[in-house]
Parts: structure tokens; sequence; C-alpha cells
């Protein structure tokens, strides 16, 4: 936490703000798929309408920041709850296919003369909380640290509750959970709507640090990345995509001249990390600890 | 004459737990029941043998919500729970076992019972995230329950296990641990015995004896003549989806159609 106040100008406070941002995004989404076991492609389709909603209350009707944001979260969990009620019903693979779907439905919605075209939105302002401006890097920084780091703590919270073991039950076997009592269709639903949540309000903090957005930034590769981050550090421990965030941000930085390859070297990570470490970085740690405790 | 009648069929219908009339059900072209009625006294061990493929586990399936595309009506105490999800189902006070053990690999054996918990906490979001007292309150309750039931069976000591690192007969336990969390009035327990040695077997028929002590209804499949004769109050005989026999463990093993389609020669069996 004391990195901006050591490197003040340094250029990595931006790469942690982005890998913060996204790495909300993927907190909330280890609810929906490490816990619940539902996958969804969708998320970037999330992600752009709390950005998107957020960008549009503050500039276009002026609305003040917590005020766009919060309109941002209710209508972000609104349609992922019209989304989610029919496609839940759905599983594996006729699932990530549908929330692909929707993803596309917004990335082409965004893309139409109402919400600025290929241009998007632009002249944002940035975050105004309590007549405090978040207009540097630095207190943007801890701004999205802090709400990353209350956010772990509240899904880490659901995750030891009924709700976290409900979620693992419908994850193992959905027949078995709803003989235990447990409403399957309410558990995915509740964990698809909270994970939008999360992406509304970090897509918020991403319109707002960037200032402008435009629908390339939301297309479907970004919900693939956001699957790579969350393997990548282990799906199922919550904290997991954030280490996976932070990976995938730090990576184009140390490639240097191998910077072209970065899409490939990102499709070559995720393959060899679901076949010799499926449960990720976290997940891998965690057995070697276990292991070493039993030996 | 008239009034006796309409006595003894309400006294019946006030002690009945679970009323099935007419059940039938189809897969495809197949019929799996065909109009089975039954009726389970309250407090009972009440028996449903038959040979593969008689319909029992349908049934069981029929009865738990787990399966709601039937024909006829299954009746709980008084209220008619055909078609209910089978979550509804086990909140009113069904829990059940599977014949094949469906237990939740990604979970620990305490953690396993502690789902069956889940029909009568009703756990929310918001008071997970701004109650944390009552959360943890609830969290305490459910884990000490599920050790009590865990120790119930004979698992204590095992709750940190993983549920892989069992045996298949502890596994059978576990699952009627988990169906006790649930703090029901009827348990349905399908083929529990199936591949358990004789000690195992002796501790489950404790078990089930020690349950209906709870005054908890068991309705119980199970191929394992020698347990059934042991632990039955009532026996219904079903083959090929239809109802055959029913009556006393004695009637069963004299009755001639029962020896003829299921139980053979060999009646040493009591």
């Amino acid at each position: 936490m004391g990195f901006p106040i050591a490197f003040p100008e340094s250029y990595w406070i931006t790469v942690l703000i982005y890998a913060g941002i996204y790495g909300l995004v993927v907190v909330g989404y280890d609810l929906l798929l490490g816990y619940c076991g539902q996958i969804s492609l969708g998320h970037n389709g999330l992600f752009a309408i709390g950005a998107y909603a957020s960008a549009i209350a503050t500039t276009w009707f002026g609305w003040p920041s917590l005020l766009a944001i919060a309109g941002g979260i209710f209508i972000t969990c609104a349609i992922a709850l019209v989304v989610g009620i029919p496609t839940l019903r759905l599983r594996g693979y006729y699932l990530a296919i549908a929330t692909m779907g929707f993803g596309f439905i917004v990335e082409a919605i965004i893309r139409t003369e109402y919400f600025g075209g290929s241009s998007g939105i632009s002249d944002i302002p940035p975050l105004t909380i309590l007549g405090y401006s978040f207009d540097t890097d630095r207190n943007y920084y801890y701004l999205v640290w802090t709400i990353v780091f209350l956010l772990v703590i509240v899904c880490l919270r659901i995750g030891e509750t009924a709700l976290g073991r409900s979620m693992k039950a419908v994850h193992t076997d959905e027949e078995a959970a709803a003989c235990m009592g447990i409403d399957v269709s309410k558990t995915k639903i509740q964990a698809f709507v909270f994970s939008a949540a999360l992406a509304a309000l970090a897509g918020s903090l991403y319109a707002h640090y960037g200032a402008v957005i435009s629908p390339s930034s939301f297309n479907i590769m970004l919900s693939v990345k956001l699957l790579l981050m969350l393997f990548l550090g282990g799906a199922g421990s919550i904290y997991g995509g954030l280490i996976g965030a932070l990976i995938l941000f730090a990576l184009p930085e140390f490639l240097g001249q191998l910077e072209r390859l970065e899409l490939a070297l990102e499709g070559l990570a995720f393959m060899l990390i679901l076949i010799f470490l499926p449960s990720g970085l976290v997940g891998g740690l965690n057995k070697m600890l276990k292991l070493r405790g039993s030996t | 004459m008239v009034e006796s009648k309409d006595k003894l069929r309400m006294d019946k219908i006030m002690n009945s737990i679970l009323r099935g009339r007419s059940i039938s059900k189809y897969f495809g072209g197949l019929q799996a029941l065909s109009n089975v009625d039954f009726n389970v006294d309250r407090g009972i061990i009440f028996s449903i043998i038959g040979p593969n493929g008689a319909g029992k586990t349908t049934l069981f399936n029929l009865i738990s919500g787990f399966d709601r595309n039937y024909e006829g009506e299954v009746v709980l105490e008084d209220e008619p729970i055909s078609h209910y999800a089978p979550h509804i189902i086990t909140i009113k006070g069904v829990a059940r076992t599977f014949q094949n053990v469906r237990l939740f690999r990604n979970l620990s054996v305490l953690e396993n019972v502690a789902v069956g918990c889940h029909g009568w906490l009703s756990p929310r979001y918001l008071r997970a995230i701004f109650n944390v007292k009552a959360s943890r309150r609830e969290e305490r309750t459910a884990e000490s329950f599920a050790k009590e039931m865990l120790a119930y069976v004979g698992l204590e000591g095992k709750e940190h296990d993983e549920v892989e690192s069992l045996a298949l007969g502890e596994q059978k336990l576990l699952e009627i641990a988990r169906a006790l969390a649930a703090k029901p009035r009827l348990l349905l327990l399908d083929e529990p015995g199936a591949g358990l040695n004789d000690r195992e077997m002796d501790n489950l028929q404790e078990i089930i004896f020690k349950t209906k002590e709870q005054n908890i209804t068991q309705i119980i499949v199970e191929h394992n003549m020698k347990l059934i004769m042991r632990i039955s109050d009532q026996i219904m005989v079903l083959n090929f989806g239809t109802k055959i026999a029913e009556g006393e463990p004695q009637d069963i093993l004299n009755d001639q159609k029962v020896i003829e389609v299921y139980l053979g020669k060999d009646k040493d069996l009591a």
C-alpha cells in the first residue's frame, strides 16, 4: 500500500490501478464461477453497462459521482436479473454461449450512435466523493485498492457462510443440493447479480479514471481475459483472481520486444495453467503447503 | 357401523405421515410405476422391496421432488406436495439419501453435513455482510449441529477429512448424517445397506432404530432381506412398477406372489 508514497511518479501506479479495477470484476466472478460453478462469458457486457451508465449519468445529466455509480450498479443488477433468470437454467457450454450472446448484444448496443458510436464517451469527470476529487493517480490508487480490500473481505465472508457452502454444493451436484433444501435457481441468480454489482462498480471506476470509454474496451476478449486472470490466480479462493490480474497486467511491462506476442503468451499461459495447475497459483501453493505440513 | 368406518378412516388419515394415490410414471413408452397407492404411518419404518427395475428409486424420486413429472398425488400429512420443487419438500420435512452416494466432493465431511442445515438456516446476503454477529451465530449453530449428527452416525473425529478419504460405508453414514441435519419428519433411505459388510450393517441397523426412537418416520428401499426383516414395521413390494403386496414382515415373507417374483425358495430371512 505504500508503493505510491515511495514511487509517486511511477507508471506502475497506473498498472496497479487497472489491475485493481479488473481484479474487482474477477473477485465477483470468482463467487459465480469458482464457488457456484456457473461460467459466464458475458461479464464484459456487465462491466460495460456499469461504465457507460456512470459515464452517461455524470457527463450528460450532471449527476454527482456517488449517485451515478449507484445508478450504474442498480441498472446492471436489474439487467443481470432479467438475463440471469432464463439463462441460468442452462448448464456448461450452453450457459457460456448464452452469456457470450449477451456480451455481444451489449457491445453492439454501445457501438450505436446513441452511446457515442465507436468514439464512445469522453470528458468523463473524475470521481468526486463528498467534495473530494480523486483526480490524481495516487489518490485513485488508494481509492481502488481500498474498495478492492473491503469487497474481498465481503466476498470471503459470504464464502465462509451457508451461502458459500450452498454455492459450492450447487457447483458439485445441483440435484443433490436441491434435495438438501437449497433453492438452486435462487442461489445461481443471486451469485450472478452479486458478481454483476462488482463488475458495474469496477466499470464505473474504469470510466472515471480513464475519462474516456469506447466499445473496443468491452469486447469478448475482456471476458476471456477475466477467465484467464481467475484461473491463473486460482478459482474458488476470492483473492486468487487479484493475483491473476496483477500478473496479467504486469506481464506486458516485462515483455519488451515480445510485446506483440502478448496475446499468444496469454493463450499459452492459459493452456499451461489448466493442464499443470488447474487450481491456479493460490490453489497450487495451498496444496504445496498442505503436503509440507503433513510430511 | 358407518360412523365407525368413518372414524377408522379419519384415524388412519390422522396417523398418516405420507400417502400416495394412483402414482404413475412413464419414461417414454416404458411404464416405471403404475397406479401405486401407499400409506405410511407416523413413526414407523416402512420398507419398499422388489427386484431391480421395480420402480423403488423412481418412487423415491417422485416423493422427494427429484422428478416432478408424474401422475397421481403425494400427500405429506395433510398437505399435497405433488410436483413441489425438491428444496421445498425438504423444507417441509422430507430428507433423503441416494442409491449411489452423492456427496459434495469439494466440501469437507463437516461442511457436507452443514449443507443439510440449509433449509432451516435460511442464510441471507445482507446478514452475512452487515450483521456479522448474527451470521457468525448462525454458523456456530450449523457447525455444532453438524458435529452432533456426525457423532450420531459414528463419524466423530472425521470432521475435517475430505470426502474421498472415507470408505464406502462411511460415505453412506455421512449421507445419512447430512439428511438428518435437515431435521426431517420423514427420512428416505435408498439402499443404505448396499456394499456394507456385516459390522457396518449392524451399525446401520442401530442408527435406523435410534432414528425411530427420535420419532422420525423412515422409508427404506433395500435389497438386504435380513436387514429388512429385522427393522421393518411395514413392507410394500413392487414388481414392474405395480404394488403386488403390502403388510407386516411375516405376512410378506409368506406371500406366494412375493416368493415367486422376488424372495425365491430361501426363507431363512427372519
